[in-house]
Formats: C-alpha cells, structure tokens, sequence
C-alpha cells in the first residue's frame, strides 16, 4: 500500500502539473456557468420578441417595458371608451336596437348588451389596474419576470376579478332595461361587493381575505357542483400550502393539480391525466400502487412546501428550463473528455516519451502502476464533480430561483420520506462517478492496449461522443430484453435515480427497498451492476495488455 | 567480495520466430565493472531490458540478489538501478523534481536527492526544467536517478551516450568508484571500446544472441594477441615475409603495410624474430598495445562493425 500511495502521489503531481487538466477544468467552470448564463439571456431575449422585441410605442419612440405597456394600456382604454360608447348609441333608451337586425330583433339587442357588458368589464378592469398599478397584460408575469423572487399576490386580482366584473357588467346592463331574476340579484350583489372587496384588498394588500374572496367566486362560475367542489379543495390546499401568500401559486398549482388528479384516478380506478382526460381501462395493482406513491410525493412536497419551478413553468407555459440538468451535462461532458484525455494518454504518452522506463525499473508490480494511475485520474474526476456540484450551486443561484437546498422527496409503499439535502447530493455525486468510471477504464484500456496517444484518446471520445447520440436514437426503440446490454443507454445513472420524475423516484424507492423494476424501463440497479461489471472487464484488459506483456 | 548479486541463468527471448537472445549465462558480482559488449543487433539491449523488467524471458532466469525476478520481483527489483537506452524523465518538471518524485517510490531521503546531484554535478542546473537538457545533461540526471536509492547492482545501458569528454571521464570515476568502494556490482553497454577497456574489470561479448566468452579485460588482451604486438619497419617487406616462412617462426602477422608489418610474438621469440627480420632492413621497431577492439574485433570475426 506504501508503494501505491507514493505512485499514487506522484501520479496525482503529474495529473495536475499538466496544462490540459487545469484548462479543461477551468472550461468546465466557464461552461458551465456560461449555459446558466446563456439560458437566462435566451429566456429574456425570447420574452422580449414576444412583448414586441423592442418596445416601440405609438409616436415611434423605444421605450421599456413598463412604460410601453403603461401607455399601450392608456391608449387602450380610450379606444375601448370610444367604442363602447358607439356599441351603446346603437341602443335606443327603451334598451330597443336602431337598426334593423338580421333575425329576430330581440336575440340582436340581446347580443348588444352582452357586447356592451363586456367592454364595460375590460375598461373597468383596464381602470381599475390603472389605479392600482397592477400589470394587465401580465408581461411581468412571463419567465423572467417569474424567475425573481418578490411575488406580489395582488398581480393576480385581475385575473379572478374577470370573472366579477363579467357577471356584474352583464347583469348591470340588463338591469338598466329589465328587472333581474332573483338569483341575478343576488349574483349581482355578490359581484358587485365581490368588486369592491377587490378594490380594498389592492390598496390593502390583505391576503387572508383575497383567498375568502377566491372562494366565494366559486359560486358565480358556470359549471356542475363537483367541480365546484373540487375548486374549493383546492383552495384549501392553496391556504395550506401558501399561508402567507409569499409563494407565487403558480408553483404550487402543479403539486395541487397532481394531488386533485390523483385523488380522483385512486376513487375512479381509472388514470387521469392533468387536462382532465384518461385512460379508460381500469388501474392495475402495480400501477395503483405507483400512483399512491406519487400521491404520498404530491402530498409531501406540498405539507413540506417542497415546489418546483421548472415543474411550475412547464404547467404554466409549456416550456421546460431544466437549466440544472443542461449546466450538469456540459459541465460533466467537459469533466468525461477531461478525464478520457488523461485516461488515453497516461500509459501511452509514458511508454512514446520513455518516462515508464523509471517506473519499470522501480521496485513495484506494473499492476501497481496501473491501479495508481487509474486512482489519480478517478480523483480527479471526484474533485472535478465537486468543483462542478459548486458551479452548478453558484449559477442556479446566480441566474435561476433555486430550489436545490430542498430535500429529494421520493416514495416506496405509498409512503413518502425526503432524504436530506446533503446527502442526496452527495449520492448523487457518487451516482454520477459510476458512468464516469466507466469512460475512465474503457480509454485506460485504450492506452494500454494500442500503447499510442492519439489513437486511445481519439477513439474514447469518439466513442462518447457517439455514444451520447446512439443513446438518443436507442432511447426511442421500443424497450425489449437485449437493449439493456447497450452500454450507452446506462450512462445517464445519476439523473434516473435523482429525477424529480415518477419513474425514476420509483428507481431509487427500488434502488433503496430492493422492490423490482416499476416502470417497464431499466432500472436503476441493473445499470449500475452492468457499469460495474464493464469497469471491470475494462480494467481487467488494461492489466492484462500492461501488466502481462513486453515493454519493447 | 565474490558473492554474485546478479544472475543470469540460460536466458532466452524470442520475436517472432527469432531467437534474439540464446542461452546467455553469466555472472556479475559486486565490486566489479562488468562491460557488455556486441554489434549491432547482437541482443544486448534485450538482455538489459530483460533484467530490468521491460521483457519476459522466454526461458532462462534472472536472480538479483538471489531473488528470482519472476517469482519475487519487487524484493529482486529492490536494490537495482539503472539506465536503458535513453535516460527518459517528465520534461515539464525540472531534474531535481524528477529525483525527488524517484526518491518517494523509493523512501529515499530527500537530502540524498542532494547527494546524487553533487556526485554528477548537477548543482547549478538541476532546478532547470528536462526539456532544456542536453543529452549529456540527462545522462547525468540518469544516473543521479539510478544511485538515488544506494542500489547494488547498477545496470547502464549505453551511459556514455551524449557525454563530452569531461563527462564521460567523470562518469568512468563515478562508476569505478561505486564499484571498487561502494562494492556496488555494475553492468555497462556501451559501443566505446576504449572507454570500456579503461572503465570494465570483466566484459562479456555478445553476437547474435549468444554470449560468446566472458573473461577479464587483461586476459582477454593476452589472449587475443597470442602475445604482445610490434611494429617493425622494414626496408623489404615482401622478404621479410619469406624469411618467417622459411624459419617456421611463432610470429604471427597482424597486419601489414607498405613498409611495416605488425607482429604478434611470443615474449621468447622476440630475439629471434628480431635477428632474422634484420636480413630484411629492419629500420626500426616499436611494441604497440593490444586494445580492446583487437580483442572484439577478434571475437567477433573482425568485419563486425562494433556497437
């Protein structure tokens, strides 16, 4: 052990004494950050051709974004006030039409007044966020504006105040032609305190009875009483989740919908999925048992308030930032070639430059060598992933609202348990090592092998870098028995265990209960025991081409 | 001391269907310079590496120190230093970093890495990185690298390589030093005969991969010549040639010229051979010294070129 720590020592001296380890390592840094980067500069770029690219308002003039929408929504207005004014000078004072309609007179009077109730509505609306100073064209409502962390609540009251100011204006207009049904009445009362509520809690900022008011809108909306219903639940569970109304909702609707679909696919025996459809044929116990487990996650995170952004934006606008996952891979591609390059090189350049010759002579087996040689490179890829797991820490933090200190809530037996933070990373880390070693000893192998630099180097990243294209291409083949013997669909072990997805929480629940594979994909156990025994296999040729043969 | 430190026992290695190396035996032992000598191609370099653990031999065996380097290599390696072909070392670093990253394979102290570099004489450019070396430069780093752990059994494979004059002088009292007062067994290639003749105890002369003789540098001057060699200029060559002929003298003729001829006489004969060449006009004459490139040249078949 003495011998291989010194060869070890001296191996880890050479290892960092090369140009190639620091560049590469600091490309991992630049990189990886730079994806951070690059992504939130995309994310601002699209927003701003999606409002317009440049704000250019009417006299021509570039303007930013809060003063464009401020004047667009001025302009508006008054647009909005001249027509309604033309809709209502269409209507003699009897509440009869001037002109001549085509069809039944009263259904053409009939459409006027919906016409006109409506634009009473918008203008209200466009009033009202006048007065308060609240965004009614939701454009600070988009990606970047929801990747800042102050969430003002009251940047929702004029979505839920539609729903009022609809029923109020509807009903107003009628009353000024015809006496209301008495559950009009009443719906007007409520809709126009339900309105006036709304004007309080804006200049208030009063939360508590911004969700009161939540709930008594449920009553106006059109619809059957179970959904009526099921709205209500939700609003519980928002009360519950966000009590202090700190948390944007839109992080919380997702884990809400998830628990409200599961609950009703669990009574139903029937999987729903999140617009409401389904799958008709009834649950079996395997796939139950994995919705249960999903219900336990749902209902954990949101116990926990454990809420994911990603998740969040993709429910809420159909984009998906795995930002994560996109700095994680550039980073660990830079760290794989890094360590092919030292992997391929070590023994061969040694052998073409002669400087094995001093390591021959010296007393220790060449086996030793080799094991020496493979440790330093390993721990290079350790301090790497490390460096990384920072990099990746700083630039979530740095660029995109972080829930990284959050712990990974998985499930196993409908039963929901959360390992913590650190040690989930740490896992995960170690996770990911698996595949890296894998890369280290196929392009160790290499090296021994063809005894020529360029030819171990160049044909390790070659293979990764085609391995990485076949995975994706294997990836869409139907999943059969022999394409687990592929080793490019194996690669990915860390982000199937640590996903936030259902299958691969399921991995990790069999990977630490020992059940047997939940999704019909590989599992997790399998590719981590068929990395092994390829680590091995390569390591074993590598000993038998260094260790067993000439150094002529 | 006559113990052997180093053994070499039958050895033989194959390329292909070509025997390099057959059967090659001998002995060094400590206290001796023992030189290996061979043309091109003869297989010295693959007994060397053979030694050092680069080969397997096909058959045959290697005991250092009177462990068997197959079956114990690590404690048969243990006490082995050296050099084959070229010194190689890490570029990027400087020679005392090299040495020092030698030194930690061995345990050596570092003040010994100090030692070594005022033994070769390295001390004014031993930070300097390898890459700004010369040839003789790195031969001195070497063989700084190959003593650093008190070896007894030095093994050099072509050390001269790239060394000025100067340099090869003090390598020789290096090597002769480790060997006649460190007791140190040492084993040197090297395709310069003179320097070996004045460097080795004991030379071995390989030739197509067998050991054709091992034997003491003065016996093997002796033997070669049949005696001592001289020069005599005569007037009549072409008589006097008739007159050894006609007397059946011992004196054999080692090369001939216009007007000299080289004799290799027997300490007896010389008188004789002396009064009858003077009936060819001896004009003059002069003893010449055998080397050790008669003696290979001798060996070898003579139209050898010599590594």
């Amino acid at each position: 052990m003495r011998k291989i720590f010194a060869l070890y020592r001296n191996e880890l001296e050479k290892t960092f004494h090369r140009a190639t380890t620091w560049l590469l390592l600091g490309l991992m840094v630049v990189s990886t950050f730079g994806v951070g980067a690059l992504l939130r500069l995309g994310i601002k770029i699209t927003e701003s051709y999606t409002f317009g690219g440049l704000h250019i308002n009417s006299q021509g003039e570039e303007v930013d974004a809060d003063t464009y929408y401020s004047q667009l929504l001025e302009e508006e207005t008054a647009s909005l006030r001249s027509s309604l004014e033309t809709e209502k000078a269409r209507l003699h004072p009897d509440g009869t039409l001037k002109e001549t309609f085509d069809g039944e007179s009263g259904m053409g009077a009939a459409d006027v007044y919906s016409s006109i109730a409506s634009m009473e509505a918008s203008l209200f609306l466009m009033e009202f966020a006048q007065k308060h100073g609240l965004d009614y064209y939701n454009y600070r409502f988009y990606v970047d504006a929801f990747l800042e962390e102050d969430y003002d609540f009251r940047g929702e009251i004029l979505v839920i105040m539609r729903t009022f100011a609809d029923t109020y204006y509807l009903l107003e207009t009628n009353r000024q032609y015809r006496s209301l049904e008495l559950h009009e009445a009443a719906q007007y009362a409520l809709a126009k305190q339900a309105l006036e509520q709304c004007d309080k809690i804006a200049l208030s900022g009063d939360y508590q009875a911004w969700l009161d008011l939540q709930v008594s809108a449920v009553s106006l909306l059109a619809g059957d009483e179970g959904s009526k219903q099921a709205m209500l639940a939700q609003y519980e569970l928002l009360r519950k989740a966000n009590p202090d109304g700190k948390t944007n909702p839109a992080l919380i609707y997702p884990v809400i919908a998830d628990i409200t679909t599961l609950e009703r696919s669990l009574a139903d025996d029937v999987e729903y999925d999140d617009a409401g459809g389904g799958n008709a044929t009834p649950l079996t116990d395997k796939r139950r048992a994995e919705l249960e487990n999903k219900l336990a996650i749902a209902n954990y995170r949101l116990d926990h308030r454990y809420f994911s952004v990603d998740s969040a934006l993709r429910r809420l606008l159909g984009v998906s930032i795995p930002s994560y996952d996109l700095m994680k891979q550039t980073g660990q591609s830079l760290l794989v070639i890094l360590v092919l390059i030292l992997a391929g090189s070590t023994i061969a350049q040694e052998i073409a430059t002669g400087s094995i010759k001093a390591l021959i002579i010296a007393p220790v087996r060449r086996r030793k060598i080799l094991v020496a040689k493979a440790l330093s490179i390993f721990t290079v890829a350790v301090a790497g992933s490390v460096v990384l797991f920072g990099v990746l820490m700083a630039g979530e933090a740095a660029f995109f609202r972080s829930e990284l200190h959050q712990p990974f809530v998985y499930a196993a037996e409908g039963v929901a348990h959360a390992l913590p933070f650190g040690f989930y990373r740490a896992a995960e880390l170690a996770v990911d090592l698996l595949p890296i070693l894998n890369w280290l000893s196929f392009a160790l192998m290499l090296s021994t092998l063809l005894r020529n630099t360029a030819a171990a180097v160049g044909i390790s990243l070659g293979g990764y870098f085609l391995s990485n294209t076949l995975g994706q291409v294997l990836q869409m083949l139907p999943q059969s028995w022999a394409l687990r013997f592929i080793p490019m669909l194996h690669y990915d072990l860390g982000a199937s265990v640590f996903s936030s997805g259902e299958s691969q929480s399921a991995m990790l629940a069999e990977l630490l209960s020992g059940g047997g594979d939940s999704s019909g994909t590989i599992s997790a156990g399998f590719s981590a025991c068929y990395l092994a025994v390829l680590v091995f296999c390569f390591g074993l040729t590598a000993y038998d081409s260094f260790c067993k043969k000439d150094l002529k | 001391m006559s113990e052997t430190v180093l053994r070499i026992e039958n050895l033989s290695k194959c390329f292909g269907k070509r025997w390099v190396v057959q059967n090659v035996s001998f002995d060094v032992r400590p206290g001796e310079v023992f030189g290996f000598l061979g043309p091109n191609g003869a297989g010295k370099t693959t007994v060397i590496k053979m030694i050092m653990g680069f080969l397997r031999p096909d058959s045959g065996r290697i005991l250092l120190n009177g462990y068997d380097r197959e079956k114990q290599y690590e404690k048969a390696m243990e006490r082995i230093g050296g050099i084959v072909e070229n010194p190689e070392m890490y570029k990027e670093f400087s020679g005392r970093r090299n040495l020092e990253l030698y030194a930690r394979l061995h345990h050596a102290a570092p003040s010994r890495v100090e030692e070594v570099v005022r033994t070769v004489g390295l001390e004014n450019r031993i930070n300097e990185k390898v890459k700004k070396y010369s040839l003789g430069m790195k031969q001195r780093v070497g063989v700084a690298q190959a003593l650093l752990h008190r070896p007894n059994i030095l093994i050099l494979d072509e050390p001269t390589n790239g060394l000025d004059p100067a340099g090869i002088r003090e390598l020789r009292d290096i090597l002769k030093h480790q060997a006649h007062e460190e007791q140190v067994a040492v084993m040197v290639s090297s395709h310069m005969l003179a320097e070996m003749e004045l460097m080795c105890d004991r030379v071995g002369i390989i030739e197509n991969g067998v050991l054709r003789g091992v034997m003491d540098v003065g016996s093997m001057l002796e033997q070669v010549s049949g005696g001592e060699m001289y020069v005599y200029t005569l007037a009549d060559v072409p008589k006097a040639l008739a007159l050894l002929q006609e007397a059946d003298s011992p004196a054999r003729v080692a090369e001939q010229a216009e007007q000299s001829l080289t004799l290799a006489i027997p300490r007896d004969a010389l008188a004789a051979t002396s009064s009858l060449l003077a009936q060819a006009g001896l004009l003059g004459l002069q003893k010449k010294q055998n080397t050790l490139e008669d003696a290979f040249i001798h060996i070898t078949g003579g139209g050898t070129q010599i590594a």
